[in-house]
């Protein structure tokens, strides 16, 4: 995998390069927005991570200028100015995700890997599977080893998504946003709560645990 | 209770209609002098000719003597319109000699001097009349009638009561254009500052080319604006510089927190960097909260109105609070009474005020309470048909002293019981300034508990 980071601030460039480096991507890192825009549309990446606010050409226009080349490489949209309208903006401007600075860069991570999975092809799967728990997609039944688990609708659409990414970290900050379409954090940390509703449900009554805490960082749902 | 509705007039309605009442006034009071000194006039004319004639008669009497005064009553008797006056000429004993009556009427007096035949109803003709005496011998009675003078008043009259329509109808019509002018120019007045308040301080009074008072007003409010504006800007601009100096920053401080966390393996050490990073992010919530409160009420941020429905987001807001109530014992109710309607708003703002609420309900709330959140239209009371959207959500918490209660919306402010709970003391300001920007209305009330009702205006039914 490769990932061009385009980004005026060297040491944070660098912070995300080496997180990525450790994830297993190749990186390069630019510093103003025409070099940006000649790297992005000239070498194949697979993400790009584009700060808005840019020397030489601004993250937008860079966007645009992409898009409008038909250039449909994944965007993860950096900015200083975290506001809702700039979200937006960044969304319509052909950005696929969107962070406000200060991130946190596990959070970059989580996001970058919940981006290059939504990208990829939809499989037309009917059944999502991790280890021996497995919910089928059509009659929205949830079963571990056989059992019949029964969830409340958005603890499926918790588990769903979890499991649609089975492997990956996710953070609150995704989970809030794709399952509940909160764009901002709550004052109480209600993600743990309902978290923890879940896996009384799917651990509590098994040997192994399926779901696990990445501290610092979010959860994972993963047989090992 | 029914109430006496006074109909309240616009001032530009009682302008026109004081324009309109004046007009009308001054038209009456013309009239009437006009048809008086007319009348007067008229009269004296009549008078004039009777003296003149009386006059000349005397002369020719003085000159060539009775026959000669006989002989001219005679010619004038047969000339033509000679029906509208009366010569009579009689000796000493009121004998007729000529003239084209056959006897000094009854009405008039017999000494010299002027008289006047008042109209009967059979006979509308009316004469005024002159007598001299010719020497000692005779008695000249001249009559003119006056009929024509009388019918030309009601001409007069009549004249002026048209005069008098068209102008009421030129009043009224200008009246009526001045009312709609002047009303809508106050309107736009109106409207503009409407707009400012809810934050858009670029909004500026369209001025006329007439250059009036209300020009010159638009333009001492239009000078008002711009300081304003000037120094929301700065407001803004320092925001937008903290905003942007501190980040960069924070994000490597961030950064390197993570790094450190990765590098460590020692346990303790581990825990304190962890802490470390959990510090750093609460501190970024109270910045992105405080940033946001301000840019709401300096309406920099440009919010994004769309139907919204209330039912929807207060169900996923519940939603999401549901288990965290749980924990506690708490049971949240939800009266909905506000499905199928929308509210013109920002989903992600709303969202956030919600969401800010009910976690200070569950928060404040004792444990094993009840939570309960209401939702319905209710009437203005301004313009018929016109509804707000209701919402009040109520806990069983101890409540905010009525003292403090203004003092909660302000940022940072918390109230001394609950200082020892988790919070920012932002989440109320938040709240509060979302509310302001849709044009809705905050009350926090103690009944029973603690209670805060929204009222958002309500888009369409």
């Amino acid at each position: 995998m490769r990932a061009l980071i385009i980004e005026d601030d060297h040491e944070v460039a660098d912070f995300v390069s080496q997180a990525l480096k450790e994830e297993g991507f190749i990186t390069d890192a630019v510093h103003d927005g025409r070099e940006g825009l000649y790297m992005a549309a000239n070498e194949g990446y697979d993400v790009i991570i584009l700060d808005r606010m840019l020397p030489g050409k601004d993250g937008l226009s860079v966007l645009k200028t992409l898009r409008s080349t038909d250039v449909m490489t994944p965007v993860l949209v950096l900015s200083a100015l975290g506001e809702v309208r700039h979200r937006i903006d960044g969304l319509r401007s052909g950005g696929d995700d969107y962070m406000v600075k200060p991130f946190s860069v596990a959070e970059l991570v989580a996001r970058v890997h919940v981006l290059l999975k939504r990208t990829l092809p939809a499989g037309g799967e009917t059944e999502l599977v991790v280890g021996e728990l497995r919910i089928d997609l059509l009659s929205r039944k949830t079963t571990r080893a056989g059992q019949e688990i029964d969830l409340k609708p958005k603890e499926y659409k918790l588990l769903e998504f979890m499991m649609r990414h089975a492997g990956q970290v996710v953070t609150r900050t995704i989970l809030l946003e794709q399952v509940w379409d909160y764009n901002f954090a709550p004052q109480t940390n209600v993600i743990d709560v309902h978290m923890s509703r879940l896996r009384t449900k799917i651990d509590k009554d098994f040997p192994t645990e399926l779901i696990h805490t990445i501290r610092g960082a979010g959860y994972c749902i993963r047989e090992d | 209770m029914p109430r006496l509705s006074i109909p309240r007039l616009s001032i530009a309605l009682k302008f026109a209609l004081s324009f309109g009442s004046i007009f009308v006034i001054t038209t009456f009071i013309f009239e009437g002098f006009v048809s008086e000194t007319s009348e007067h006039f008229l009269e004296k004319e009549i008078d004039n000719r009777l003296q003149t004639k009386i006059r000349d008669l005397s002369d020719v009497y003085e000159l060539g003597g009775i026959d000669l005064v006989q002989q001219l009553i005679k010619r004038r008797t047969e000339q033509e319109n000679a029906e509208t006056k009366i010569y009579l000429l009689t000796d000493a004993g009121f004998n007729k000699l000529s003239g084209n009556i056959s006897s000094w009427p009854e009405e008039v007096p017999k000494n010299p001097g002027w008289s006047e035949v008042e109209d009967d109803h059979d006979n509308p003709v009316e004469y005024k009349f002159l007598s001299v005496n010719l020497g000692d011998q005779y008695h000249l009675l001249l009559g003119l009638d006056t009929f024509k003078e009388e019918e030309l008043e009601d001409q007069v009259f009549l004249m002026f009561l048209a005069a008098l329509l068209l102008s009421l109808a030129g009043g009224v019509t200008t009246g009526i254009i001045l009312h709609k002018s002047l009303k809508k120019r106050l309107e736009l007045i109106n409207d503009t500052c409407s707009e400012i308040m809810l934050g858009r301080f670029s909004k500026r009074i369209p001025v006329s080319k007439t250059s009036d008072e209300i020009d010159t007003l638009a333009h001492t409010l239009n000078g008002m604006l711009d300081r304003i504006e000037t120094l929301m800007d700065g407001i803004r601009h320092v925001t937008d510089n903290i905003a942007h100096d501190l980040r960069t920053p924070l994000t490597r401080l961030h950064g390197r927190l993570e790094r450190l966390v990765a590098l460590t393996k020692n346990g303790e050490n581990r825990k304190l960097v962890e802490a470390g990073i959990s510090e750093v992010d609460q501190l970024l919530v109270t910045f992105a909260a405080l940033l946001s409160i301000t840019r709401l009420e300096t309406g920099e941020l440009e919010t994004n109105f769309n139907p919204i429905s209330l039912s929807t987001l207060i169900g996923d807001a519940t939603d999401i609070y549901e288990p965290i109530a749980e924990d506690k014992g708490q049971k949240i109710v939800l009266e909905d009474k506000l499905k199928g309607y929308t509210i013109l708003g920002d989903r992600d703002l709303i969202t956030q005020c919600f969401s800010n609420l009910i976690d200070n309900a569950l928060k404040y709330g004792p444990a094993n309470s009840t939570i309960i959140i209401k939702l319905f239209p209710c009437e203005t009371g301004e313009k018929p048909n016109e509804t707000n959207a209701k919402v009040i959500i109520h806990d069983q918490g101890t409540g905010i002293p009525k003292s403090e209660q203004s003092k909660v919306l302000e940022r940072f402010y918390r109230v001394e019981t609950s200082r020892n709970l988790p919070g920012n003391g932002l989440g109320l300001s938040l709240v509060a300034a979302v509310i302001r920007i849709h044009n809705g209305q905050l009350k926090l009330e103690n009944t029973d508990g603690f209670q805060v009702e929204l009222t958002l205006p309500m888009q369409e039914v």
